[in-house]
């Protein structure tokens, strides 16, 4: 160490070691300055790059897609109020003006999104420059693609034309971007995720949980079903099925995640991963579909804590009439995905309500789960195989996938025949098979068939508010079902920070 | 690392100095035994405490309660005579001459009267910059835990606000307005030449304060750089004076309460029935149509006159005659080369809120004096521990918030004497934990060590020169504890215990030290006077705390967090440090021209790395006309000067690594296991750098008539530059926000003070009058989007923009209650509208009243006008008094709990005045009740609850009375004290300076701790 000579002391002329001194990096966290460095670095990176699918799907996306279908509804507790926000969604009266909305769920899907950009733009801008084995930085590579395809394509889903940023934003002036088409997001989303399909291993290669080549088959499958580009969809979802890496299975009840087990199975293809326990990574999204005010003795039996807590407040994705009677008679998958409590705290005369069954395993502590969310299942591209096949004009080769699915739940093999008559009965064995899922919303955008739909079912929910859970004297707000859009508005808080919309 | 931590101590110490204090007693000579009294030139009063001292040696005295002394002189020797407030006089002793009397001339605005000033201090007469000096001797026997009490009402410019009644609650000081958006507006508070930070804390003791300095202007705190943009403010303790040896003993007891005139007067259990029977009715009379039948009406509503319970949840809650006990011992030791005084204080404050207290206890002690000719040097250390039970009680779910709309129909306790422990949550009613039970079973407590150390060694050499080498030193050690049994209900329906019990444990620890080294230089040439200061200083802070939280106990008897099933841990850790050189010279010639400038050179490791420096120069000059020739010589003017000053401060409060990118933790779960995830926490901005104040002050003192009149007007223009401001950014950038500087705020304003003493036959009277008016205006925020929302749409926004004050209120602008159908038909669109509900105006002129923040507009400015505090006070023989108002006027408090006690959905108990609500066309009420058939369009943000929050504070009086001599106890007095005695305003709500939220989210009321009065009786005895 160096002497200090005190009469310089003196004088505090001590510049030699002033900057060190005026240097103080956080003891708790690490420096960005030396990350991004090694194959750890990485893996860690993309590790945080999956980890806004932990908000979405417990928090979010199911009131963006389930909840303004007509497969769920807000359920009021009129002795609350002041909730707008979740029944602005549910009964398609969000606020708008010049393609803005004030809803903060719609905010948050849409920043939740960037966020898997912001991070995997970070990793795959540095990757490259980085030496590690090359197995490694593909999978690695090949995660981060399919991820940001993904983030990618729920924007275009959810809002149409977003801003397009594909490297990392270094300054503010960066960070604002204006709109890109919607046809070019799709064009960039279609890239990343096919060198994902190039660059990722199969399923059984790869880690749990983990996005699989299977998965980046599947994901763009679904893009292209959305673009109707069918031969394609079918080359790829045929390349699913031949891969021998999935398969149904045999009992619909047995496909849905526990809260500890049954996670991964071999009919999974993608889900969101979750673990119960204190490390704060669980999922508690069983409790938000409960119908409210809700006690304890009545909470206890569906989720068989040891502490059940009451829980306060609205109803949210509560199963719609409309939805129970979807499923034909003899149909094992109902009573496998709703079920029906009654709530003494009620306002209705009818105090019973159905709820969402499938999710509801049961867990040691309230409000603690570890139950996964599905995003791809096997049945689901056997229903897309279906329906690729059957609008190319290849409904005899549709009808056996469609109903490998329907034997599955106890039914016979479907009636319908014809290029025309096969769509319907497909688009209606998606709904049930795939009821609570978020996939109902999305197929009636990419159908087109919002307006019909959902304005058929506004109009059946206003004339009986009473069936849809209001108690007697209560209805729904005038503003219901007056605006009723394939796209969301963009958020308004980010509308506030960039010049462009 | 142990050798880097060296390393760092080293260079923060900037040398290797020990105190080695050798304390040489000299000894007395012998002498002759001379008497004498010192008396007041002014009425030939006697003054006791009166410190004399043999010119040279280390003989001294003080005198007695008659102003007699006595002590040991030879002729040839000279008495050096002194007491604060006084003009020190040097007496020679003449031979054959044995008794004495001695007349002091008073010193109050004396010219001669050396102030506290940054690194140093000057005399009064060569200021040239913009400071207060509080008169100790206007503040009277405040009964407070907290220092920052003493400085309320005293300095024009200081704005000093009680927000709450908690115990040992620490004043919201500002200096000369908000001056920043993003990075604090609170002053840096300064202990012994020691910068502790911009709080000042629960720890110090105020019987521990010889003098308060409050620097306001850019001349005075652009010495301490980056920190002293908001103003400084300069604590001095007490310390021995020569010759002065006796102990002090202070006891105060009293007593405080809340008057029944700062209570709330909600619906009684009666009341309240009555309100929920006539809502169901009316809801059926509105929806329906139709008269209602009694059967539709809840049970439990249905007769209201046998409502069996009548509780005022307020009431339960108060402590009423909450104890206060005071006790301060100070022995002071003055002779000899090392002077030393040693303070014990006890204080205990009992909250007016049920099972609240804080109570402390310190001791100081404070050493000074010469080691040998050339070297003096000053050694204060001081220790305290404090302990507080507290509540959660800020806020409309808090304590104070739920006592108010709790449903009173509800008893306390059940008839066996057990808690009734779940009050409302039917029929709609808000459900809560029993209030009483829940201040008396949750524990709730804060413990804090301190102890704060002083150090210096002074040289003395080449005749002017001075060299002073200081070390500062704070540990500050907190524990708290929160225990929520299981007993305890929650807050809404459904929630009856047993609930989940919760823990939370947390240690935390500071340690901050500072050094300076400081080479001063004084000279006094003929007509030149020079004086000059280098210095380097270097300060580093280190914060850690350790925390534990626990859920789900087996019992709740074992609180702590092993007994619990389920358990958390974190710690964490933090540092900043700085370091600066700074010099300073002040130029007099003839006692006419006063120059002053002064340079610091400051680095923060809080700032980017390209902007790790700053330059923080100010300038002032002074001119007393009165010394001038050609001023005639009247008695009338005693000193006229006029003075400016220009300079530049900083403002670094911004948090310790906000320049810098770090990753943060986000985790994933893969496997089954914990996937370790790592992010992007923030941009790192190298350009990151300190918020900048340039201001300019022109001032004038004016002393007349013997000084017996000093007068004081400050102009004052304050520009804050670089604002240190969260700004949001695009979420694609991968954080929402980061800190930029951008903006700026200004402040100017005008303050008078007035300082006026006289005698009128035996009753000797000073007052002190100032006088504040700040105007504070956003200049510029950022580029395209000039405004600032914060808050919320059913509470209030405070709206920060571009050519407006900072923090303005913002809603909708209710312009009176819709009457029928016809009238919501005539206005422009309210979606969901029914009579009775609030109208709205239609700001944007679109037709519809959107729900959303389209339509809201400025509804209040919760900037005072002006500020008017006045001290009286004065004696009589042996009786002395002191009287303090403090007042401020012409401004806004958004009173948002009535969001709460005004919500008409009958969720809460209500103001008793919603009997005058609105019920229907014919009965329209009071204009402001909204109906109860809806909750819409009456709870938002609106002008209904902005209220003028106007007032005057009769802040304290004390009155005193000096006990005649008497053999047993030679001085003592005796003083009543009432502080917040009462409070003139019409603002409803308990404290007109709630300021609830702070920050840059001003004037809202959500109810805190009420503010109690408090009564002292109380003894001095010196020995």
């Amino acid at each position: 160490m160096k002497k200090i000579n005190i009469l310089i002391a003196f004088l505090g002329i001590m510049l030699s070691s002033c900057e060190d001194f005026l240097t103080i990096a956080p003891e708790t966290a690490l420096s960005s300055a030396t990350f991004y460095k090694t194959e750890t670095d990485f893996q860690q990176a993309v590790n945080a790059a999956y980890a806004p699918l932990r908000t979405i799907t417990n928090d979010r996306s199911w009131l963006l897609t389930e909840m303004r279908s007509d497969n769920t509804i807000y359920a009021r507790n009129i002795n609350f109020g002041a909730t707008e926000q979740q029944e602005d969604l549910s009964d398609h009266a969000l606020p708008e003006a010049q393609g803005i909305t004030t809803n903060t769920h719609v905010l948050n899907q849409y920043r939740q999104d960037y966020l898997i950009i912001a991070r995997t733009n970070q990793i795959l801008t540095l990757i490259d420059d980085v030496e590690f084995n090359q197995a490694s930085k593909d999978n690695l590579k090949g995660q981060a693609l399919f991820l940001r395809g993904y983030a990618y394509y729920e924007l275009a889903r959810y809002f149409g034309s977003v801003p397009l940023h594909l490297t990392p934003v270094t300054t503010r002036e960066e960070a604002a971007l204006p709109l890109t088409p919607e046809a070019d997001i799709y064009n960039q989303l279609i890239g990343d995720i096919q060198a994902a399909i190039n660059l990722l291993p199969v399923r059984s290669q790869q880690g749990v949980g983990r996005a699989s080549k299977g998965a980046a088959q599947m994901l763009l499958a679904d893009v292209f079903m959305t673009q109707k580009r069918w031969a394609e969809a079918e080359t790829l979802l045929k390349a699913i099925v031949s891969s021998g890496e999935y398969e149904l299975i045999a009992n619909y009840e047995d496909v849905f995640s526990e809260s500890v087990g049954n996670k991964n199975t071999k009919e999974s293809l993608f889900e969101i991963q979750y673990l119960e326990g204190p490390e704060g990574l669980q999922s508690s999204f069983l409790y938000a579909f409960m119908p409210r005010p809700i006690s304890l003795q009545e909470l206890q039996p569906i989720t068989g804590t040891s502490n059940p807590q009451p829980l306060d407040g609205e109803g949210n994705n509560i199963p719609t009439p409309d939805i129970i009677a979807a499923y034909e008679e003899g149909d094992l998958r109902k009573d496998a995905s709703i079920d029906y409590v009654e709530i003494s705290g009620s306002d209705r005369a009818n105090k019973v309500y159905p709820y969402i069954k499938k999710y509801a395993k049961h867990h040691d502590l309230h409000g603690v789960h570890g139950i996964n969310w599905p995003i791809y299942r096997y049945a689901e591209v056997l229903l897309f195989l279906a329906e690729a096949l059957n609008e190319q004009g290849k409904t005899t080769e549709a009808v056996g996938h469609l109903n490998e699915i329907r034997n599955r739940a106890g039914l016979a093999n479907t009636t319908a025949s014809g290029q025309a008559e096969m769509r319907e009965a497909i688009f209606k064995e998606r709904r049930v098979e795939l009821a609570f899922e978020n996939k109902r919303w999305f197929d009636l955008t990419r159908t087109d068939r919002v307006q019909e739909i959902i304005g058929a079912f506004g109009a059946r929910a206003l004339a009986n508010p009473l069936d849809y859970y209001y108690p007697a004297g209560n209805t729904f707000r005038s503003i219901a079902f007056t605006n009723i859009t394939k796209y969301y508005a963009l958020p308004a808080a980010e509308a506030e920070i960039t010049p462009h919309f | 690392m142990k050798k880097i931590y060296e390393q760092r101590i080293r260079r923060l110490l900037g040398l290797c100095c020990m105190f080695l204090l050798t304390v040489t007693p000299l000894l007395a000579q012998q002498a002759g035994q001379i008497t004498g009294k010192i008396v007041s030139e002014e009425d030939s009063e006697p003054i006791p405490g009166v410190s004399i001292l043999v010119t040279g040696t280390n003989r001294g005295t003080v005198t007695n309660m008659d102003g007699d002394f006595t002590i040991q002189a030879s002729s040839g020797e000279t008495l050096t005579i002194s007491f604060i407030g006084f003009q020190t006089k040097v007496v020679p002793v003449t031979a054959g001459q044995t008794v004495y009397q001695i007349p002091l001339v008073s010193s109050i605005g004396d010219l001669g009267e050396v102030v506290v000033v940054g690194y140093g201090s000057q005399r009064r007469a060569d200021i040239t910059s913009a400071v207060s000096v509080i008169n100790m001797e206007n503040i009277g026997d405040v009964p407070t835990t907290n220092a920052t009490r003493l400085i309320q009402g005293q300095a024009a410019g200081v704005q000093v606000r009680q927000r709450s009644g908690r115990p040992g609650e620490e004043m919201e000081i500002t200096i000369r307005g908000l001056g920043s958006l993003g990075a604090g507006s609170q002053p840096l508070f300064v202990v012994d030449g020691f910068p502790i930070g911009t709080s000042l804390g629960q720890n110090l003791n105020p019987a521990d304060i010889e003098s308060i300095t409050v620097l306001k202007d850019a001349a005075s705190t652009a010495i301490y750089g980056a920190r002293g943009s908001n103003g400084v403010i300069l604590i001095t303790t007490k310390s021995a004076k020569e010759g002065q040896v006796g102990i002090d003993f202070v006891v105060n007891q009293g007593f405080a309460n809340i008057p029944d005139s700062r209570r709330t007067k909600m619906m009684n259990g009666v009341e309240f029935a009555q309100f929920k029977k006539d809502s169901f009715e009316d809801r059926i009379r509105y929806f329906d149509q139709r008269e209602p039948s009694l059967e539709e009406v809840p049970l439990e509503f249905r007769f209201p006159e046998q409502t069996q319970h009548n509780t005022d949840w307020f009431q339960e809650i108060m402590n009423q005659n909450a104890r206060f006990s005071n006790y301060n011992a100070t022995l002071t030791a003055g002779k000899g080369d090392i002077r030393s005084l040693v303070s014990v204080g006890y204080i205990n404050q009992e909250g007016a809120v049920l099972n609240t207290n804080f109570d402390r206890f310190n001791v100081r002690a404070n050493l000074d004096g010469k080691v040998t000719e050339w070297l003096s040097m000053g050694w204060n250390i001081a220790a305290s521990h404090s302990r507080e039970n507290y509540a959660s009680t800020d806020g409309r779910d808090a304590l104070i918030g739920r006592a108010l709309w709790a449903d009173p129909r509800y008893p306390v306790y059940n008839e066996d004497g057990s808690y009734n422990s779940y009050i409302g949550g039917t029929n709609g009613v808000f459900g809560t934990a029993n209030i009483v039970q829940e201040l008396n079973e949750m524990e709730r407590t804060l413990n804090t060590n301190n102890i704060l150390s002083n150090g210096y060694l002074e040289f003395s050499f080449l005749k002017d020169f001075k060299f002073r080498t200081s070390v500062n030193a704070t540990l500050i050690g907190t524990e708290q504890k929160e225990y929520r049994p299981s007993t305890l209900a929650g807050t809404g329906f459904n929630q009856p215990p047993p609930r989940e019990a919760s823990l939370i444990q947390r240690a935390d620890n500071v340690i901050n030290i500072a050094a300076d080294q400081l080479l001063s230089y004084s000279k006094v040439l003929g007509n030149h006077r020079i004086d000059g200061l280098l210095g380097y200083s270097a300060q580093e802070e280190t914060f850690k705390r350790l925390q534990g939280n626990a859920n789900e106990f087996p019992n709740d008897v074992t609180r702590y967090l092993n007994s619990a099933i389920r358990q958390v841990s974190s710690s964490g850790e933090n540092s900043w440090s700085l370091m600066a050189y700074f010099a300073r010279a002040n130029y007099s010639f003839m006692d006419r021209y006063l120059f002053s400038a002064s340079m610091r050179r400051e680095g923060s490791s809080r700032f980017g790395a390209n902007n790790k420096w700053g330059n923080f120069p100010a300038f002032s000059a002074g001119w007393r006309i009165s010394e001038e020739s050609f001023m005639p010589q009247t008695t009338w003017i005693t000193d006229l000067k006029v003075r400016g000053s220009y300079g530049i401060t900083g403002n670094n409060a911004i948090g310790n690594y906000s320049s810098l990118s770090n990753m943060a933790i986000s985790n994933y779960v893969l496997g089954g296991n914990i996937a370790n995830g790592q992010r992007l926490a923030n941009f790192a901005n190298a350009n990151l750098g300190w918020e900048q104040s340039e201001q300019t002050d022109i001032g004038l003192d004016l002393a007349m008539f013997d000084n017996r009149l000093i007068f004081t007007a400050e102009y004052y223009n304050r520009l804050t530059n670089n604002m240190l401001l969260s700004v949001e950014m695009p979420i694609v950038s991968g954080f929402g926000s980061s800190l930029d500087n951008v903006g700026q705020v200004r402040n100017r304003g005008v303050e008078l003070a007035l300082d006026y003493r006289t005698r009128i036959s035996q009753v000797n009277l000073r007052s002190n009058l100032n006088f504040t008016l700040n105007r504070n205006k956003v200049l510029e925020i950022r580029g395209d989007n000039d405004e600032i929302w914060a808050g919320g749409f059913y509470s209030v926004y405070n709206v920060s923009k571009a050519g407006r004050p900072m923090a303005m209120l913002h809603g909708f602008k209710m312009m009176g209650i819709f009457n029928t159908e016809e009238e919501i038909l005539a206005w422009p669109t309210q979606d969901g509208a029914i009579p009775g509900t609030y109208k709205y105006f239609d700001a944007n002129g679109d037709g519809v009243i959107s729900y959303d923040q389209q339509d809201m507009v400025e509804i209040g400015n919760p900037h005072p006008d002006y500020i008017i505090n006045m001290t009286i006070g004065g004696d009589y023989r042996k009786f002395d008094f002191n009287v303090l108002f403090t007042g401020a006027f012409n401004y806004d408090v958004m009173r948002n709990i009535e969001a709460t006690t005004m919500n008409m959905d009958g969720v809460f108990n209500i103001l008793h005045s919603g009997i005058n609500r609105w019920r229907s066309a014919e009965n329209p009420g009071d204009g402001v009740g909204a109906t109860t058939n809806t909750w819409k369009w009456q709870r938002e943000s609106n002008s209904r609850y902005i209220y003028d929050a106007s007032h005057v504070w009769l802040r304290n009086v004390s009155l005193g009375y000096a006990i005649p001599n008497n053999p047993v106890i030679p001085n003592a007095r005796l003083f009543v004290s009432a502080e917040n005695l009462f409070l003139i305003t019409s603002y409803p709500g308990s404290n007109p300076e709630v300021n609830q939220r702070g920050g840059i989210n001003i004037g809202v009321d959500d109810e805190r701790y009420p503010v109690p009065r408090t009564f002292t009786l109380g003894a001095t005895i010196k020995f």
